[in-house]
């Protein structure tokens, strides 16, 4: 017995002095940045693609010396698309790893559940939820080290909806997922929108479902017996891929609209004519730098442009580390109304909301079978 | 109610058929719930998916495949998690624990190939729809519907009409004295495996089409396991009949009160139902192990 007990805590200490030999650390001559991202999970396609633009902004950056000369260093976190491995993960990248600046998960759930730990530690991160409530607390109050770099939903929802109405689309309906707080926020601004347009649409033709439900073809079908022109649905890839499916075994000859996730990859996943659906995107897939850039480092990416934002919100935060250091306080400060040109365009970032100002630049498209057509830029280019 | 959610209810009854027959059969047999066979269901879709589907051989040779990979798991499962319980006449959490075991081992394997996205069969007809009158049909749901009842029917014949079904049915009644008759009770076993196996298969590859491939879509087995509680435990006919039952009446829920209400009214209408008819509607009485 007492052998056996030897051995445990042999087991014990050897586990407790390697669980944490992995990590690298930060030094004076060195940043290190925390990359926590769901790499694996429903949404491990846009974690992974965010990774990558991190880190290959990560190896330019060392490539031309570094910031201020310190060479910046990176430790990878999984979520899991879980809110609570999130968490775990994060605490240890700021209590054990102790890194110097984070880049959050990809989706509004998991960064709402993780929000109000970042309160405790003085650590920025910028992540990539678009929904604005997960910037901020219940009474409204931002979160002084949470920021994101790409336009909120508020935002995309107007952008989506306008761009409908002009394309003479009249008649809507809306079919979201009422249990996902990206899908909620795209929701308000969107119908708004519409309706403050001369718009129709009716409260009956808002349906919300949750995600675990699976016969979309019957919570749809009375929103396509409407006669509705077009459907709204800001959803994520894996139910846009079943809706659209309904649609089509329905007999919906509409348009769907969709926000960030109807972008590639999700016309190859449907694998039929996309033609009518029509999608919101960070980059102009078309114009030249950004087709030359995704020739050239997006050929095993899955969401392009969730890897130029990962990629412009890292230079950005190089920017402003190599402005002001490495104190966390002083760069949350500084990302408050840091500016940077990049590959997504000009991300001026608002102190009101952590987010970026109006005009940051977001394109429209519509699938030609299942080719991407690039119809207009919000707001338009001069 | 329209004709529309009528077939949007069969649709998904049918599948839900597929499933309830596949845990009913293994039920019937051996007396206890095999919780693997949702990860059987969608181990197969996957290998399917991989070997056939992506390298666009078409819809019956994928079907073909799934069926196939779906008896050979499962009789590799009867091998490995059941026999030598069966044969040590184990405690009925035995059972239990075992299903509960070999279904995490095969997602956990889905998972290190898969990954944990979701994947989409390719599109199997070039015109998804056919209209009648004012209802539109997909012809994956008629291909669902056609093989399933064709399994279904196969499935009847056999165990009514062949030695082999008759070997089933006398071990399902009682496996000692059919042993006693000169019954192999063990290769009638790995039959009920094989053929449980292939109705996994075929119900796998149908959820794939139907919805979209994921490591975890095995949780759907909950809708056969509550389908063949409604028909009955362990009554084939009862599963059937309780899985269109259930696919209608989640259809009818749906459209009238719409997502989250109709979950929580389909488990109230069947915990009324249990409550009035707990041995289900075929009458069925066989005691579970577990």
């Amino acid at each position: 017995m007492k052998k056996i007990l030897a051995i445990l805590m042999v087991l014990c200490m050897m586990t407790t002095v390697f669980a944490g030999g992995a990590a690298e650390s930060g030094s004076s001559d060195s940043i290190l940045i925390g990359i926590l991202q769901d790499t694996t999970g429903a949404t491990a396609t846009l974690g992974l693609s965010v990774q990558k633009g991190v880190e290959d902004a990560i190896a330019d950056i060392n490539a031309a010396g570094g910031i201020n000369g310190a060479e910046v260093k990176y430790i990878e976190y999984d979520t899991a698309g879980d809110v609570n491995t999130a968490i775990a993960a994060y605490i240890r990248a700021v209590t054990v790893d102790q890194v110097d600046f984070l880049f959050g998960p990809p989706i509004a759930n998991i960064v709402s559940g993780l929000k109000a730990t970042t309160a405790s530690y003085d650590i920025p991160m910028i992540t990539f939820a678009v929904d604005p409530t997960c910037y901020t607390d219940n009474n409204g109050n931002l979160y002084d080290y949470l920021f994101c770099a790409q336009p909120s939903t508020v935002v995309q929802g107007q952008i989506m909806a306008e761009f409908a109405m002009k394309n003479g689309f009249k008649n809507f309906g809306v079919f979201y997922t009422q249990d996902n707080s990206y899908s909620v926020s795209l929701l308000d601004p969107f119908v708004e929108t519409v309706r403050a347009n001369g718009g129709t649409l009716e409260d009956k033709n808002i349906i919300g479902y949750n995600s675990t439900e699976t016969d979309i073809n019957t919570l749809i079908q009375p929103i396509i017996n409407a006669g509705v022109d077009a459907i709204y649905c800001p959803n994520y890839t894996a139910p846009l891929v079943l809706i659209k499916k309904a649609c089509d075994s329905l007999g919906f000859k509409g348009a769907i609209i969709t926000g960030l996730d109807g972008a590639p990859a999700f016309n190859t996943q449907v694998g039929a004519d996309c033609s009518n659906v029509y999608y919101i995107n960070n980059i102009d897939v078309y114009e030249e730098a950004t087709a030359k850039a995704i020739e050239e480092r997006c050929q095993n990416v899955g969401a392009p442009n969730k890897y130029f934002l990962g990629y412009d919100s890292m230079m950005m935060a190089a920017k402003v580390m190599g402005e002001v250091g490495t104190d966390g306080a002083t760069v949350a400060q500084a990302l408050e109304t840091a500016e940077y040109t990049g590959l997504t365009g000009t991300i001026q970032m608002d102190p009101e909301t952590h987010m970026p100002v109006l005009g940051t630049p977001m394109f429209m498209y519509k699938y030609d079978g299942t080719t991407p057509v690039m119809l207009e830029q919000y707001p338009a280019a001069n | 109610m329209s004709f529309q959610i009528l077939i949007n209810g069969i649709s998904t009854g049918t599948v839900y058929a597929l499933i309830a027959i596949g845990f009913a059969l293994v039920f019937n047999i051996l007396k206890f719930s095999n919780f693997s066979y949702g990860a059987t269901m969608t181990a197969s879709a996957f290998i399917a998916y991989f070997l056939v589907a992506s390298k666009g051989w078409g819809l019956v040779p994928t079907l073909i495949c799934s069926a196939l990979a779906g008896a050979l798991i499962s009789l590799i499962g009867e091998f490995v998690g059941f026999r030598r319980i069966l044969k040590n006449h184990s405690p009925s959490t035995y059972f239990f624990v075992s299903s509960i075991t070999l279904g995490s081992l095969y997602e956990g394997l889905v998972t290190l190939k898969a990954g944990t996205n979701f994947y989409v069969y390719p599109n199997f007809f070039e015109t998804p729809t056919i209209q009648l009158f004012q209802t539109v049909i997909s012809k994956e749901n008629i291909i669902m519907l056609v093989i399933s009842v064709a399994a279904l029917l196969a499935l009847a014949f056999v165990i009514q009409k062949t030695s082999i079904g008759r070997a089933i049915r006398a071990v399902s009644f009682d496996r000692d004295t059919a042993q006693l008759m000169g019954i192999n009770a063990t290769l009638i076993i790995q039959a009920v495996f094989i053929i449980s196996g292939i109705f996994g298969g075929l119900a796998g590859c149908f959820l794939g089409i139907k919805y979209t491939l994921t490591a975890t879509m095995g949780s759907l087995v909950v809708k056969g396991f509550i389908a063949s509680v409604i028909g009955g435990l362990g009554s084939l006919t009862g599963a059937v009949i309780g899985a269109m039952l259930l696919g209608i009446m989640e259809a009818i829920f749906l459209s009238t009160m719409g997502s989250g209400w109709a979950t929580i009214a389909s488990f109230a209408v069947m915990l009324v139902f249990l409550l009035i008819r707990p041995q289900g509607i075929a009458g069925s009485n066989v005691q579970e192990k577990a």
